[in-house]
């Protein structure tokens, strides 16, 4: 699972910058505001932690510089998930990963969060992305967080 | 505990939408679809509920009545409003993020929310503050049957949670409660489970837990918290507080454990989580747990023991033990901390605890207990005074640890020892969790005490300030014979 995951996250930057031009000039709805992205962006080699603890993620907020891979780690003793709020449910979640590869689609299903799951994403684009836990949360409420990508 | 490894151990006289009476035009035309009694119209003295769409506008939401659904209804509701709910059986899970509404079914063993072991929860507050649920049955859930995270301001009244796959009744990162009356079973994890938070200002009174993986656990919770007045029998273990760095406001704190009745927890065909394995054949285990009050309750009939005091072995653990002169930190600040990840293995040891006047007997390992796993016990400051028993770990106990006096390493502290170590081991041969969904459990209670007066009491969203308990008043309740 954890070396999937791994591997789904690195898909996602090979898909972002293996041609070369996936990334420019596409017009992305990350968090509240449309914007268009003019220069690709490639990892930047920095990986930060977040806990996903019994019901909390922390930290809780999070800025960080676009190109960062962000380690969700589940160090509690139950599942989870990370939902992006457009998201309502891990059902939901599997069908956008299915449909949608644009790099600003994230998130992990409770499957694969299982104690002891880890999972990774890097941060490719410029945004606010606020996200939660459906099984202890709802979006801004209970298990949630933000990751601000500057 | 897949990862973690664990501890050493409420009709309102309603049927009215004849009250329809309004004489502005407004509510004349949406009486219409209100076929009763024309003579209704003319006014009352006093102002009438309004009826649109069938909906009166009393503050009472009834289901089905005026809402096909329970969710409709609270969806529908406002501060303050009842929704009051018929006799049926309800497939539903339901949502609630609006503040101080209460929730009521008429008759608790007859108004039953059932998951089908589909739905994840019954009832999932989610930081709405002062809801209050009343008088009903959550059954068959893969989750909860009531689950209050977020909130300030809860009450669970009269309710009954059967056979959910994680906990019947649990408030989580929620202050200011009350959950009272109120019967769990065949949750793996606990009946009634209090955590994260402190101060909690919390009371759980007069409620039975039985044949779950734990009657209640508290996991880094306390601060004006009261056990009191319930019954914890037949689960893999009765009481258990503890501490861990797998959830925020660390450690588990002053909690008052009183007057309850605690027997038989050695029940091995319950469902389990791996820590009511590990925790199985004890009364009250304070695992990790710091400056707690265990007194007055009776307490038999255990494998292990009657009151343990031991430690939580947490590996790869999260954050650093606080030290103790953050513990009357808040919670709201506490876990806004950064955390600094330890090199190794964390052991929360229970520390400062009162056991007092406690009744014990036939606790076959001892009555009365403390452990560690490697730390002198004399430094951990519990203390046992008053309480009747015949066993200890270690021999002498309560002369090694009075209340009230300071203790030191004289005497024999090691002649008894619990050697809590070995249940690291001997979990290995417990008898295995069962699954929720087919666990043994006795015949489900059809008879369980209602509410009064559950179809007219006016609606009283929950208080963030809970009822005030006259310990003093709290006596050791007779054994069941």
């Amino acid at each position: 699972m954890k070396s999937l995951l791994v591997g789904f996250a690195a898909v996602f930057v090979v898909v972002g910058c293996g041609d070369g031009t996936s990334l420019s000039d596409t017009s992305v709805s990350s968090g509240s505001d449309d914007e268009v992205v003019s220069d690709a962006v490639v990892p930047n080699g920095q990986v930060v932690d977040v806990q996903v603890l019994d019901n909390s993620y922390r930290p809780l907020d999070l800025t960080i510089e676009v190109g960062t891979e962000v380690r969700f780690d589940n160090k509690g003793r139950n599942e989870h998930n990370i939902l992006p709020d457009v998201v309502k449910s891990d059902a939901e979640l599997i069908e956008l990963l299915a449909t949608d590869d644009s790099p600003t689609v994230w998130g992990v299903v409770s499957t694969e969060l299982t104690p002891g799951d880890e999972y990774s994403h890097v941060f490719l684009e410029p945004g606010v992305y606020p996200y939660y836990c459906s099984i202890h949360g709802v979006p801004g409420k209970g298990m949630y967080g933000v990751i601000v990508v500057e | 505990m897949k990862k973690v490894l664990t501890f050493g151990v409420a009709l309102a006289a309603m049927g009215s939408l004849v009250s329809c009476g309004g004489t502005d035009e407004e509510s004349a035309d949406s009486t219409s679809q209100a076929t009763s009694a024309p003579e209704q119209t003319s006014a009352p003295d006093t102002e009438a509920p309004v009826v649109e769409d069938g909906v009166s506008d009393d503050g009472v939401l009834q289901v089905p009545q005026e809402f096909d659904t329970i969710q409709a209804a609270v969806d529908a509701a406002s501060a303050g409003d009842l929704v009051l709910i018929d006799v049926g059986v309800y497939n539903e899970a339901v949502q609630v993020t609006t503040d101080d509404i209460v929730i009521r079914g008429v008759d608790r063993n007859a108004v039953i929310l059932d998951g089908n072991f589909e739905l994840d929860n019954g009832f999932r507050v989610v930081a709405a503050n002062g809801v209050a649920i009343e008088n009903m049955t959550a059954q068959n859930f893969t989750k909860n049957g009531f689950f209050w995270t977020g909130s300030t301001g809860y009450r669970g009244s009269y309710l009954t949670a059967w056979r959910n796959g994680d906990y019947g009744i649990y408030a989580f990162d929620s202050v200011g409660g009350v959950l009272e009356y109120s019967y769990a079973a065949g949750s793996p994890d606990a009946g009634f489970y209090i955590g994260q938070c402190f101060p909690c200002d919390a009371v759980v009174r007069n409620v039975v837990s039985e044949h779950n993986g734990l009657g209640y656990s508290g996991t880094n919770s306390g601060g004006n918290l009261v056990i009191i007045d319930s019954v914890f029998r037949y689960n893999r273990a009765g009481i258990v507080p503890n501490s861990g760095s797998y959830e925020l406001c660390y450690p588990q704190r002053a909690t008052t454990i009183a007057g309850n009745l605690v027997y038989s927890n050695n029940q091995p065909d319950t469902p389990a989580i791996d820590v009511a394995l590990l925790a199985m054949g004890n009364g009250i285990l304070s695992a990790g747990g710091t400056g707690n009050v265990i007194e007055k309750n009776r307490v038999y009939d255990h494998d292990r023991t009657g009151i343990g005091l031991v430690p939580f072995l947490e590996e790869d653990a999260n954050d650093q033990i606080p030290t103790k002169d953050a513990w009357e930190e808040p919670c709201s600040e506490s876990k806004l901390k950064d955390p600094v990840i330890p090199d190794g293995p964390l052991l929360w040891d229970s520390i400062d605890n009162v056991v007092r006047d406690n009744v014990l007997d036939d606790n076959r390992r001892a009555d009365i207990a403390v452990a560690s796993a490697g730390t002198d016990l004399w430094t951990l400051g519990n203390c046992f005074s008053g309480n009747t028993h015949s066993s200890s770990a270690p021999l002498a106990l309560e002369s090694l640890s009075p209340c009230g006096s300071a203790l030191s390493a004289d005497g024999d502290w090691v002649s008894g020892d619990l050697v809590v170590i070995n249940w690291l081991v001997e979990v290995e041969s417990a008898p295995p969790a069962v699954d929720y969904k087919t666990a043994s459990l006795p015949d489900q209670p059809t008879d369980l005490e209602n509410m009064p007066d559950a179809s007219t009491a006016p609606a009283v969203p929950a208080s963030s300030t809970p009822p005030v308990v006259d310990l003093a008043a709290v006596a050791v309740p007779d054994a069941v014979s």
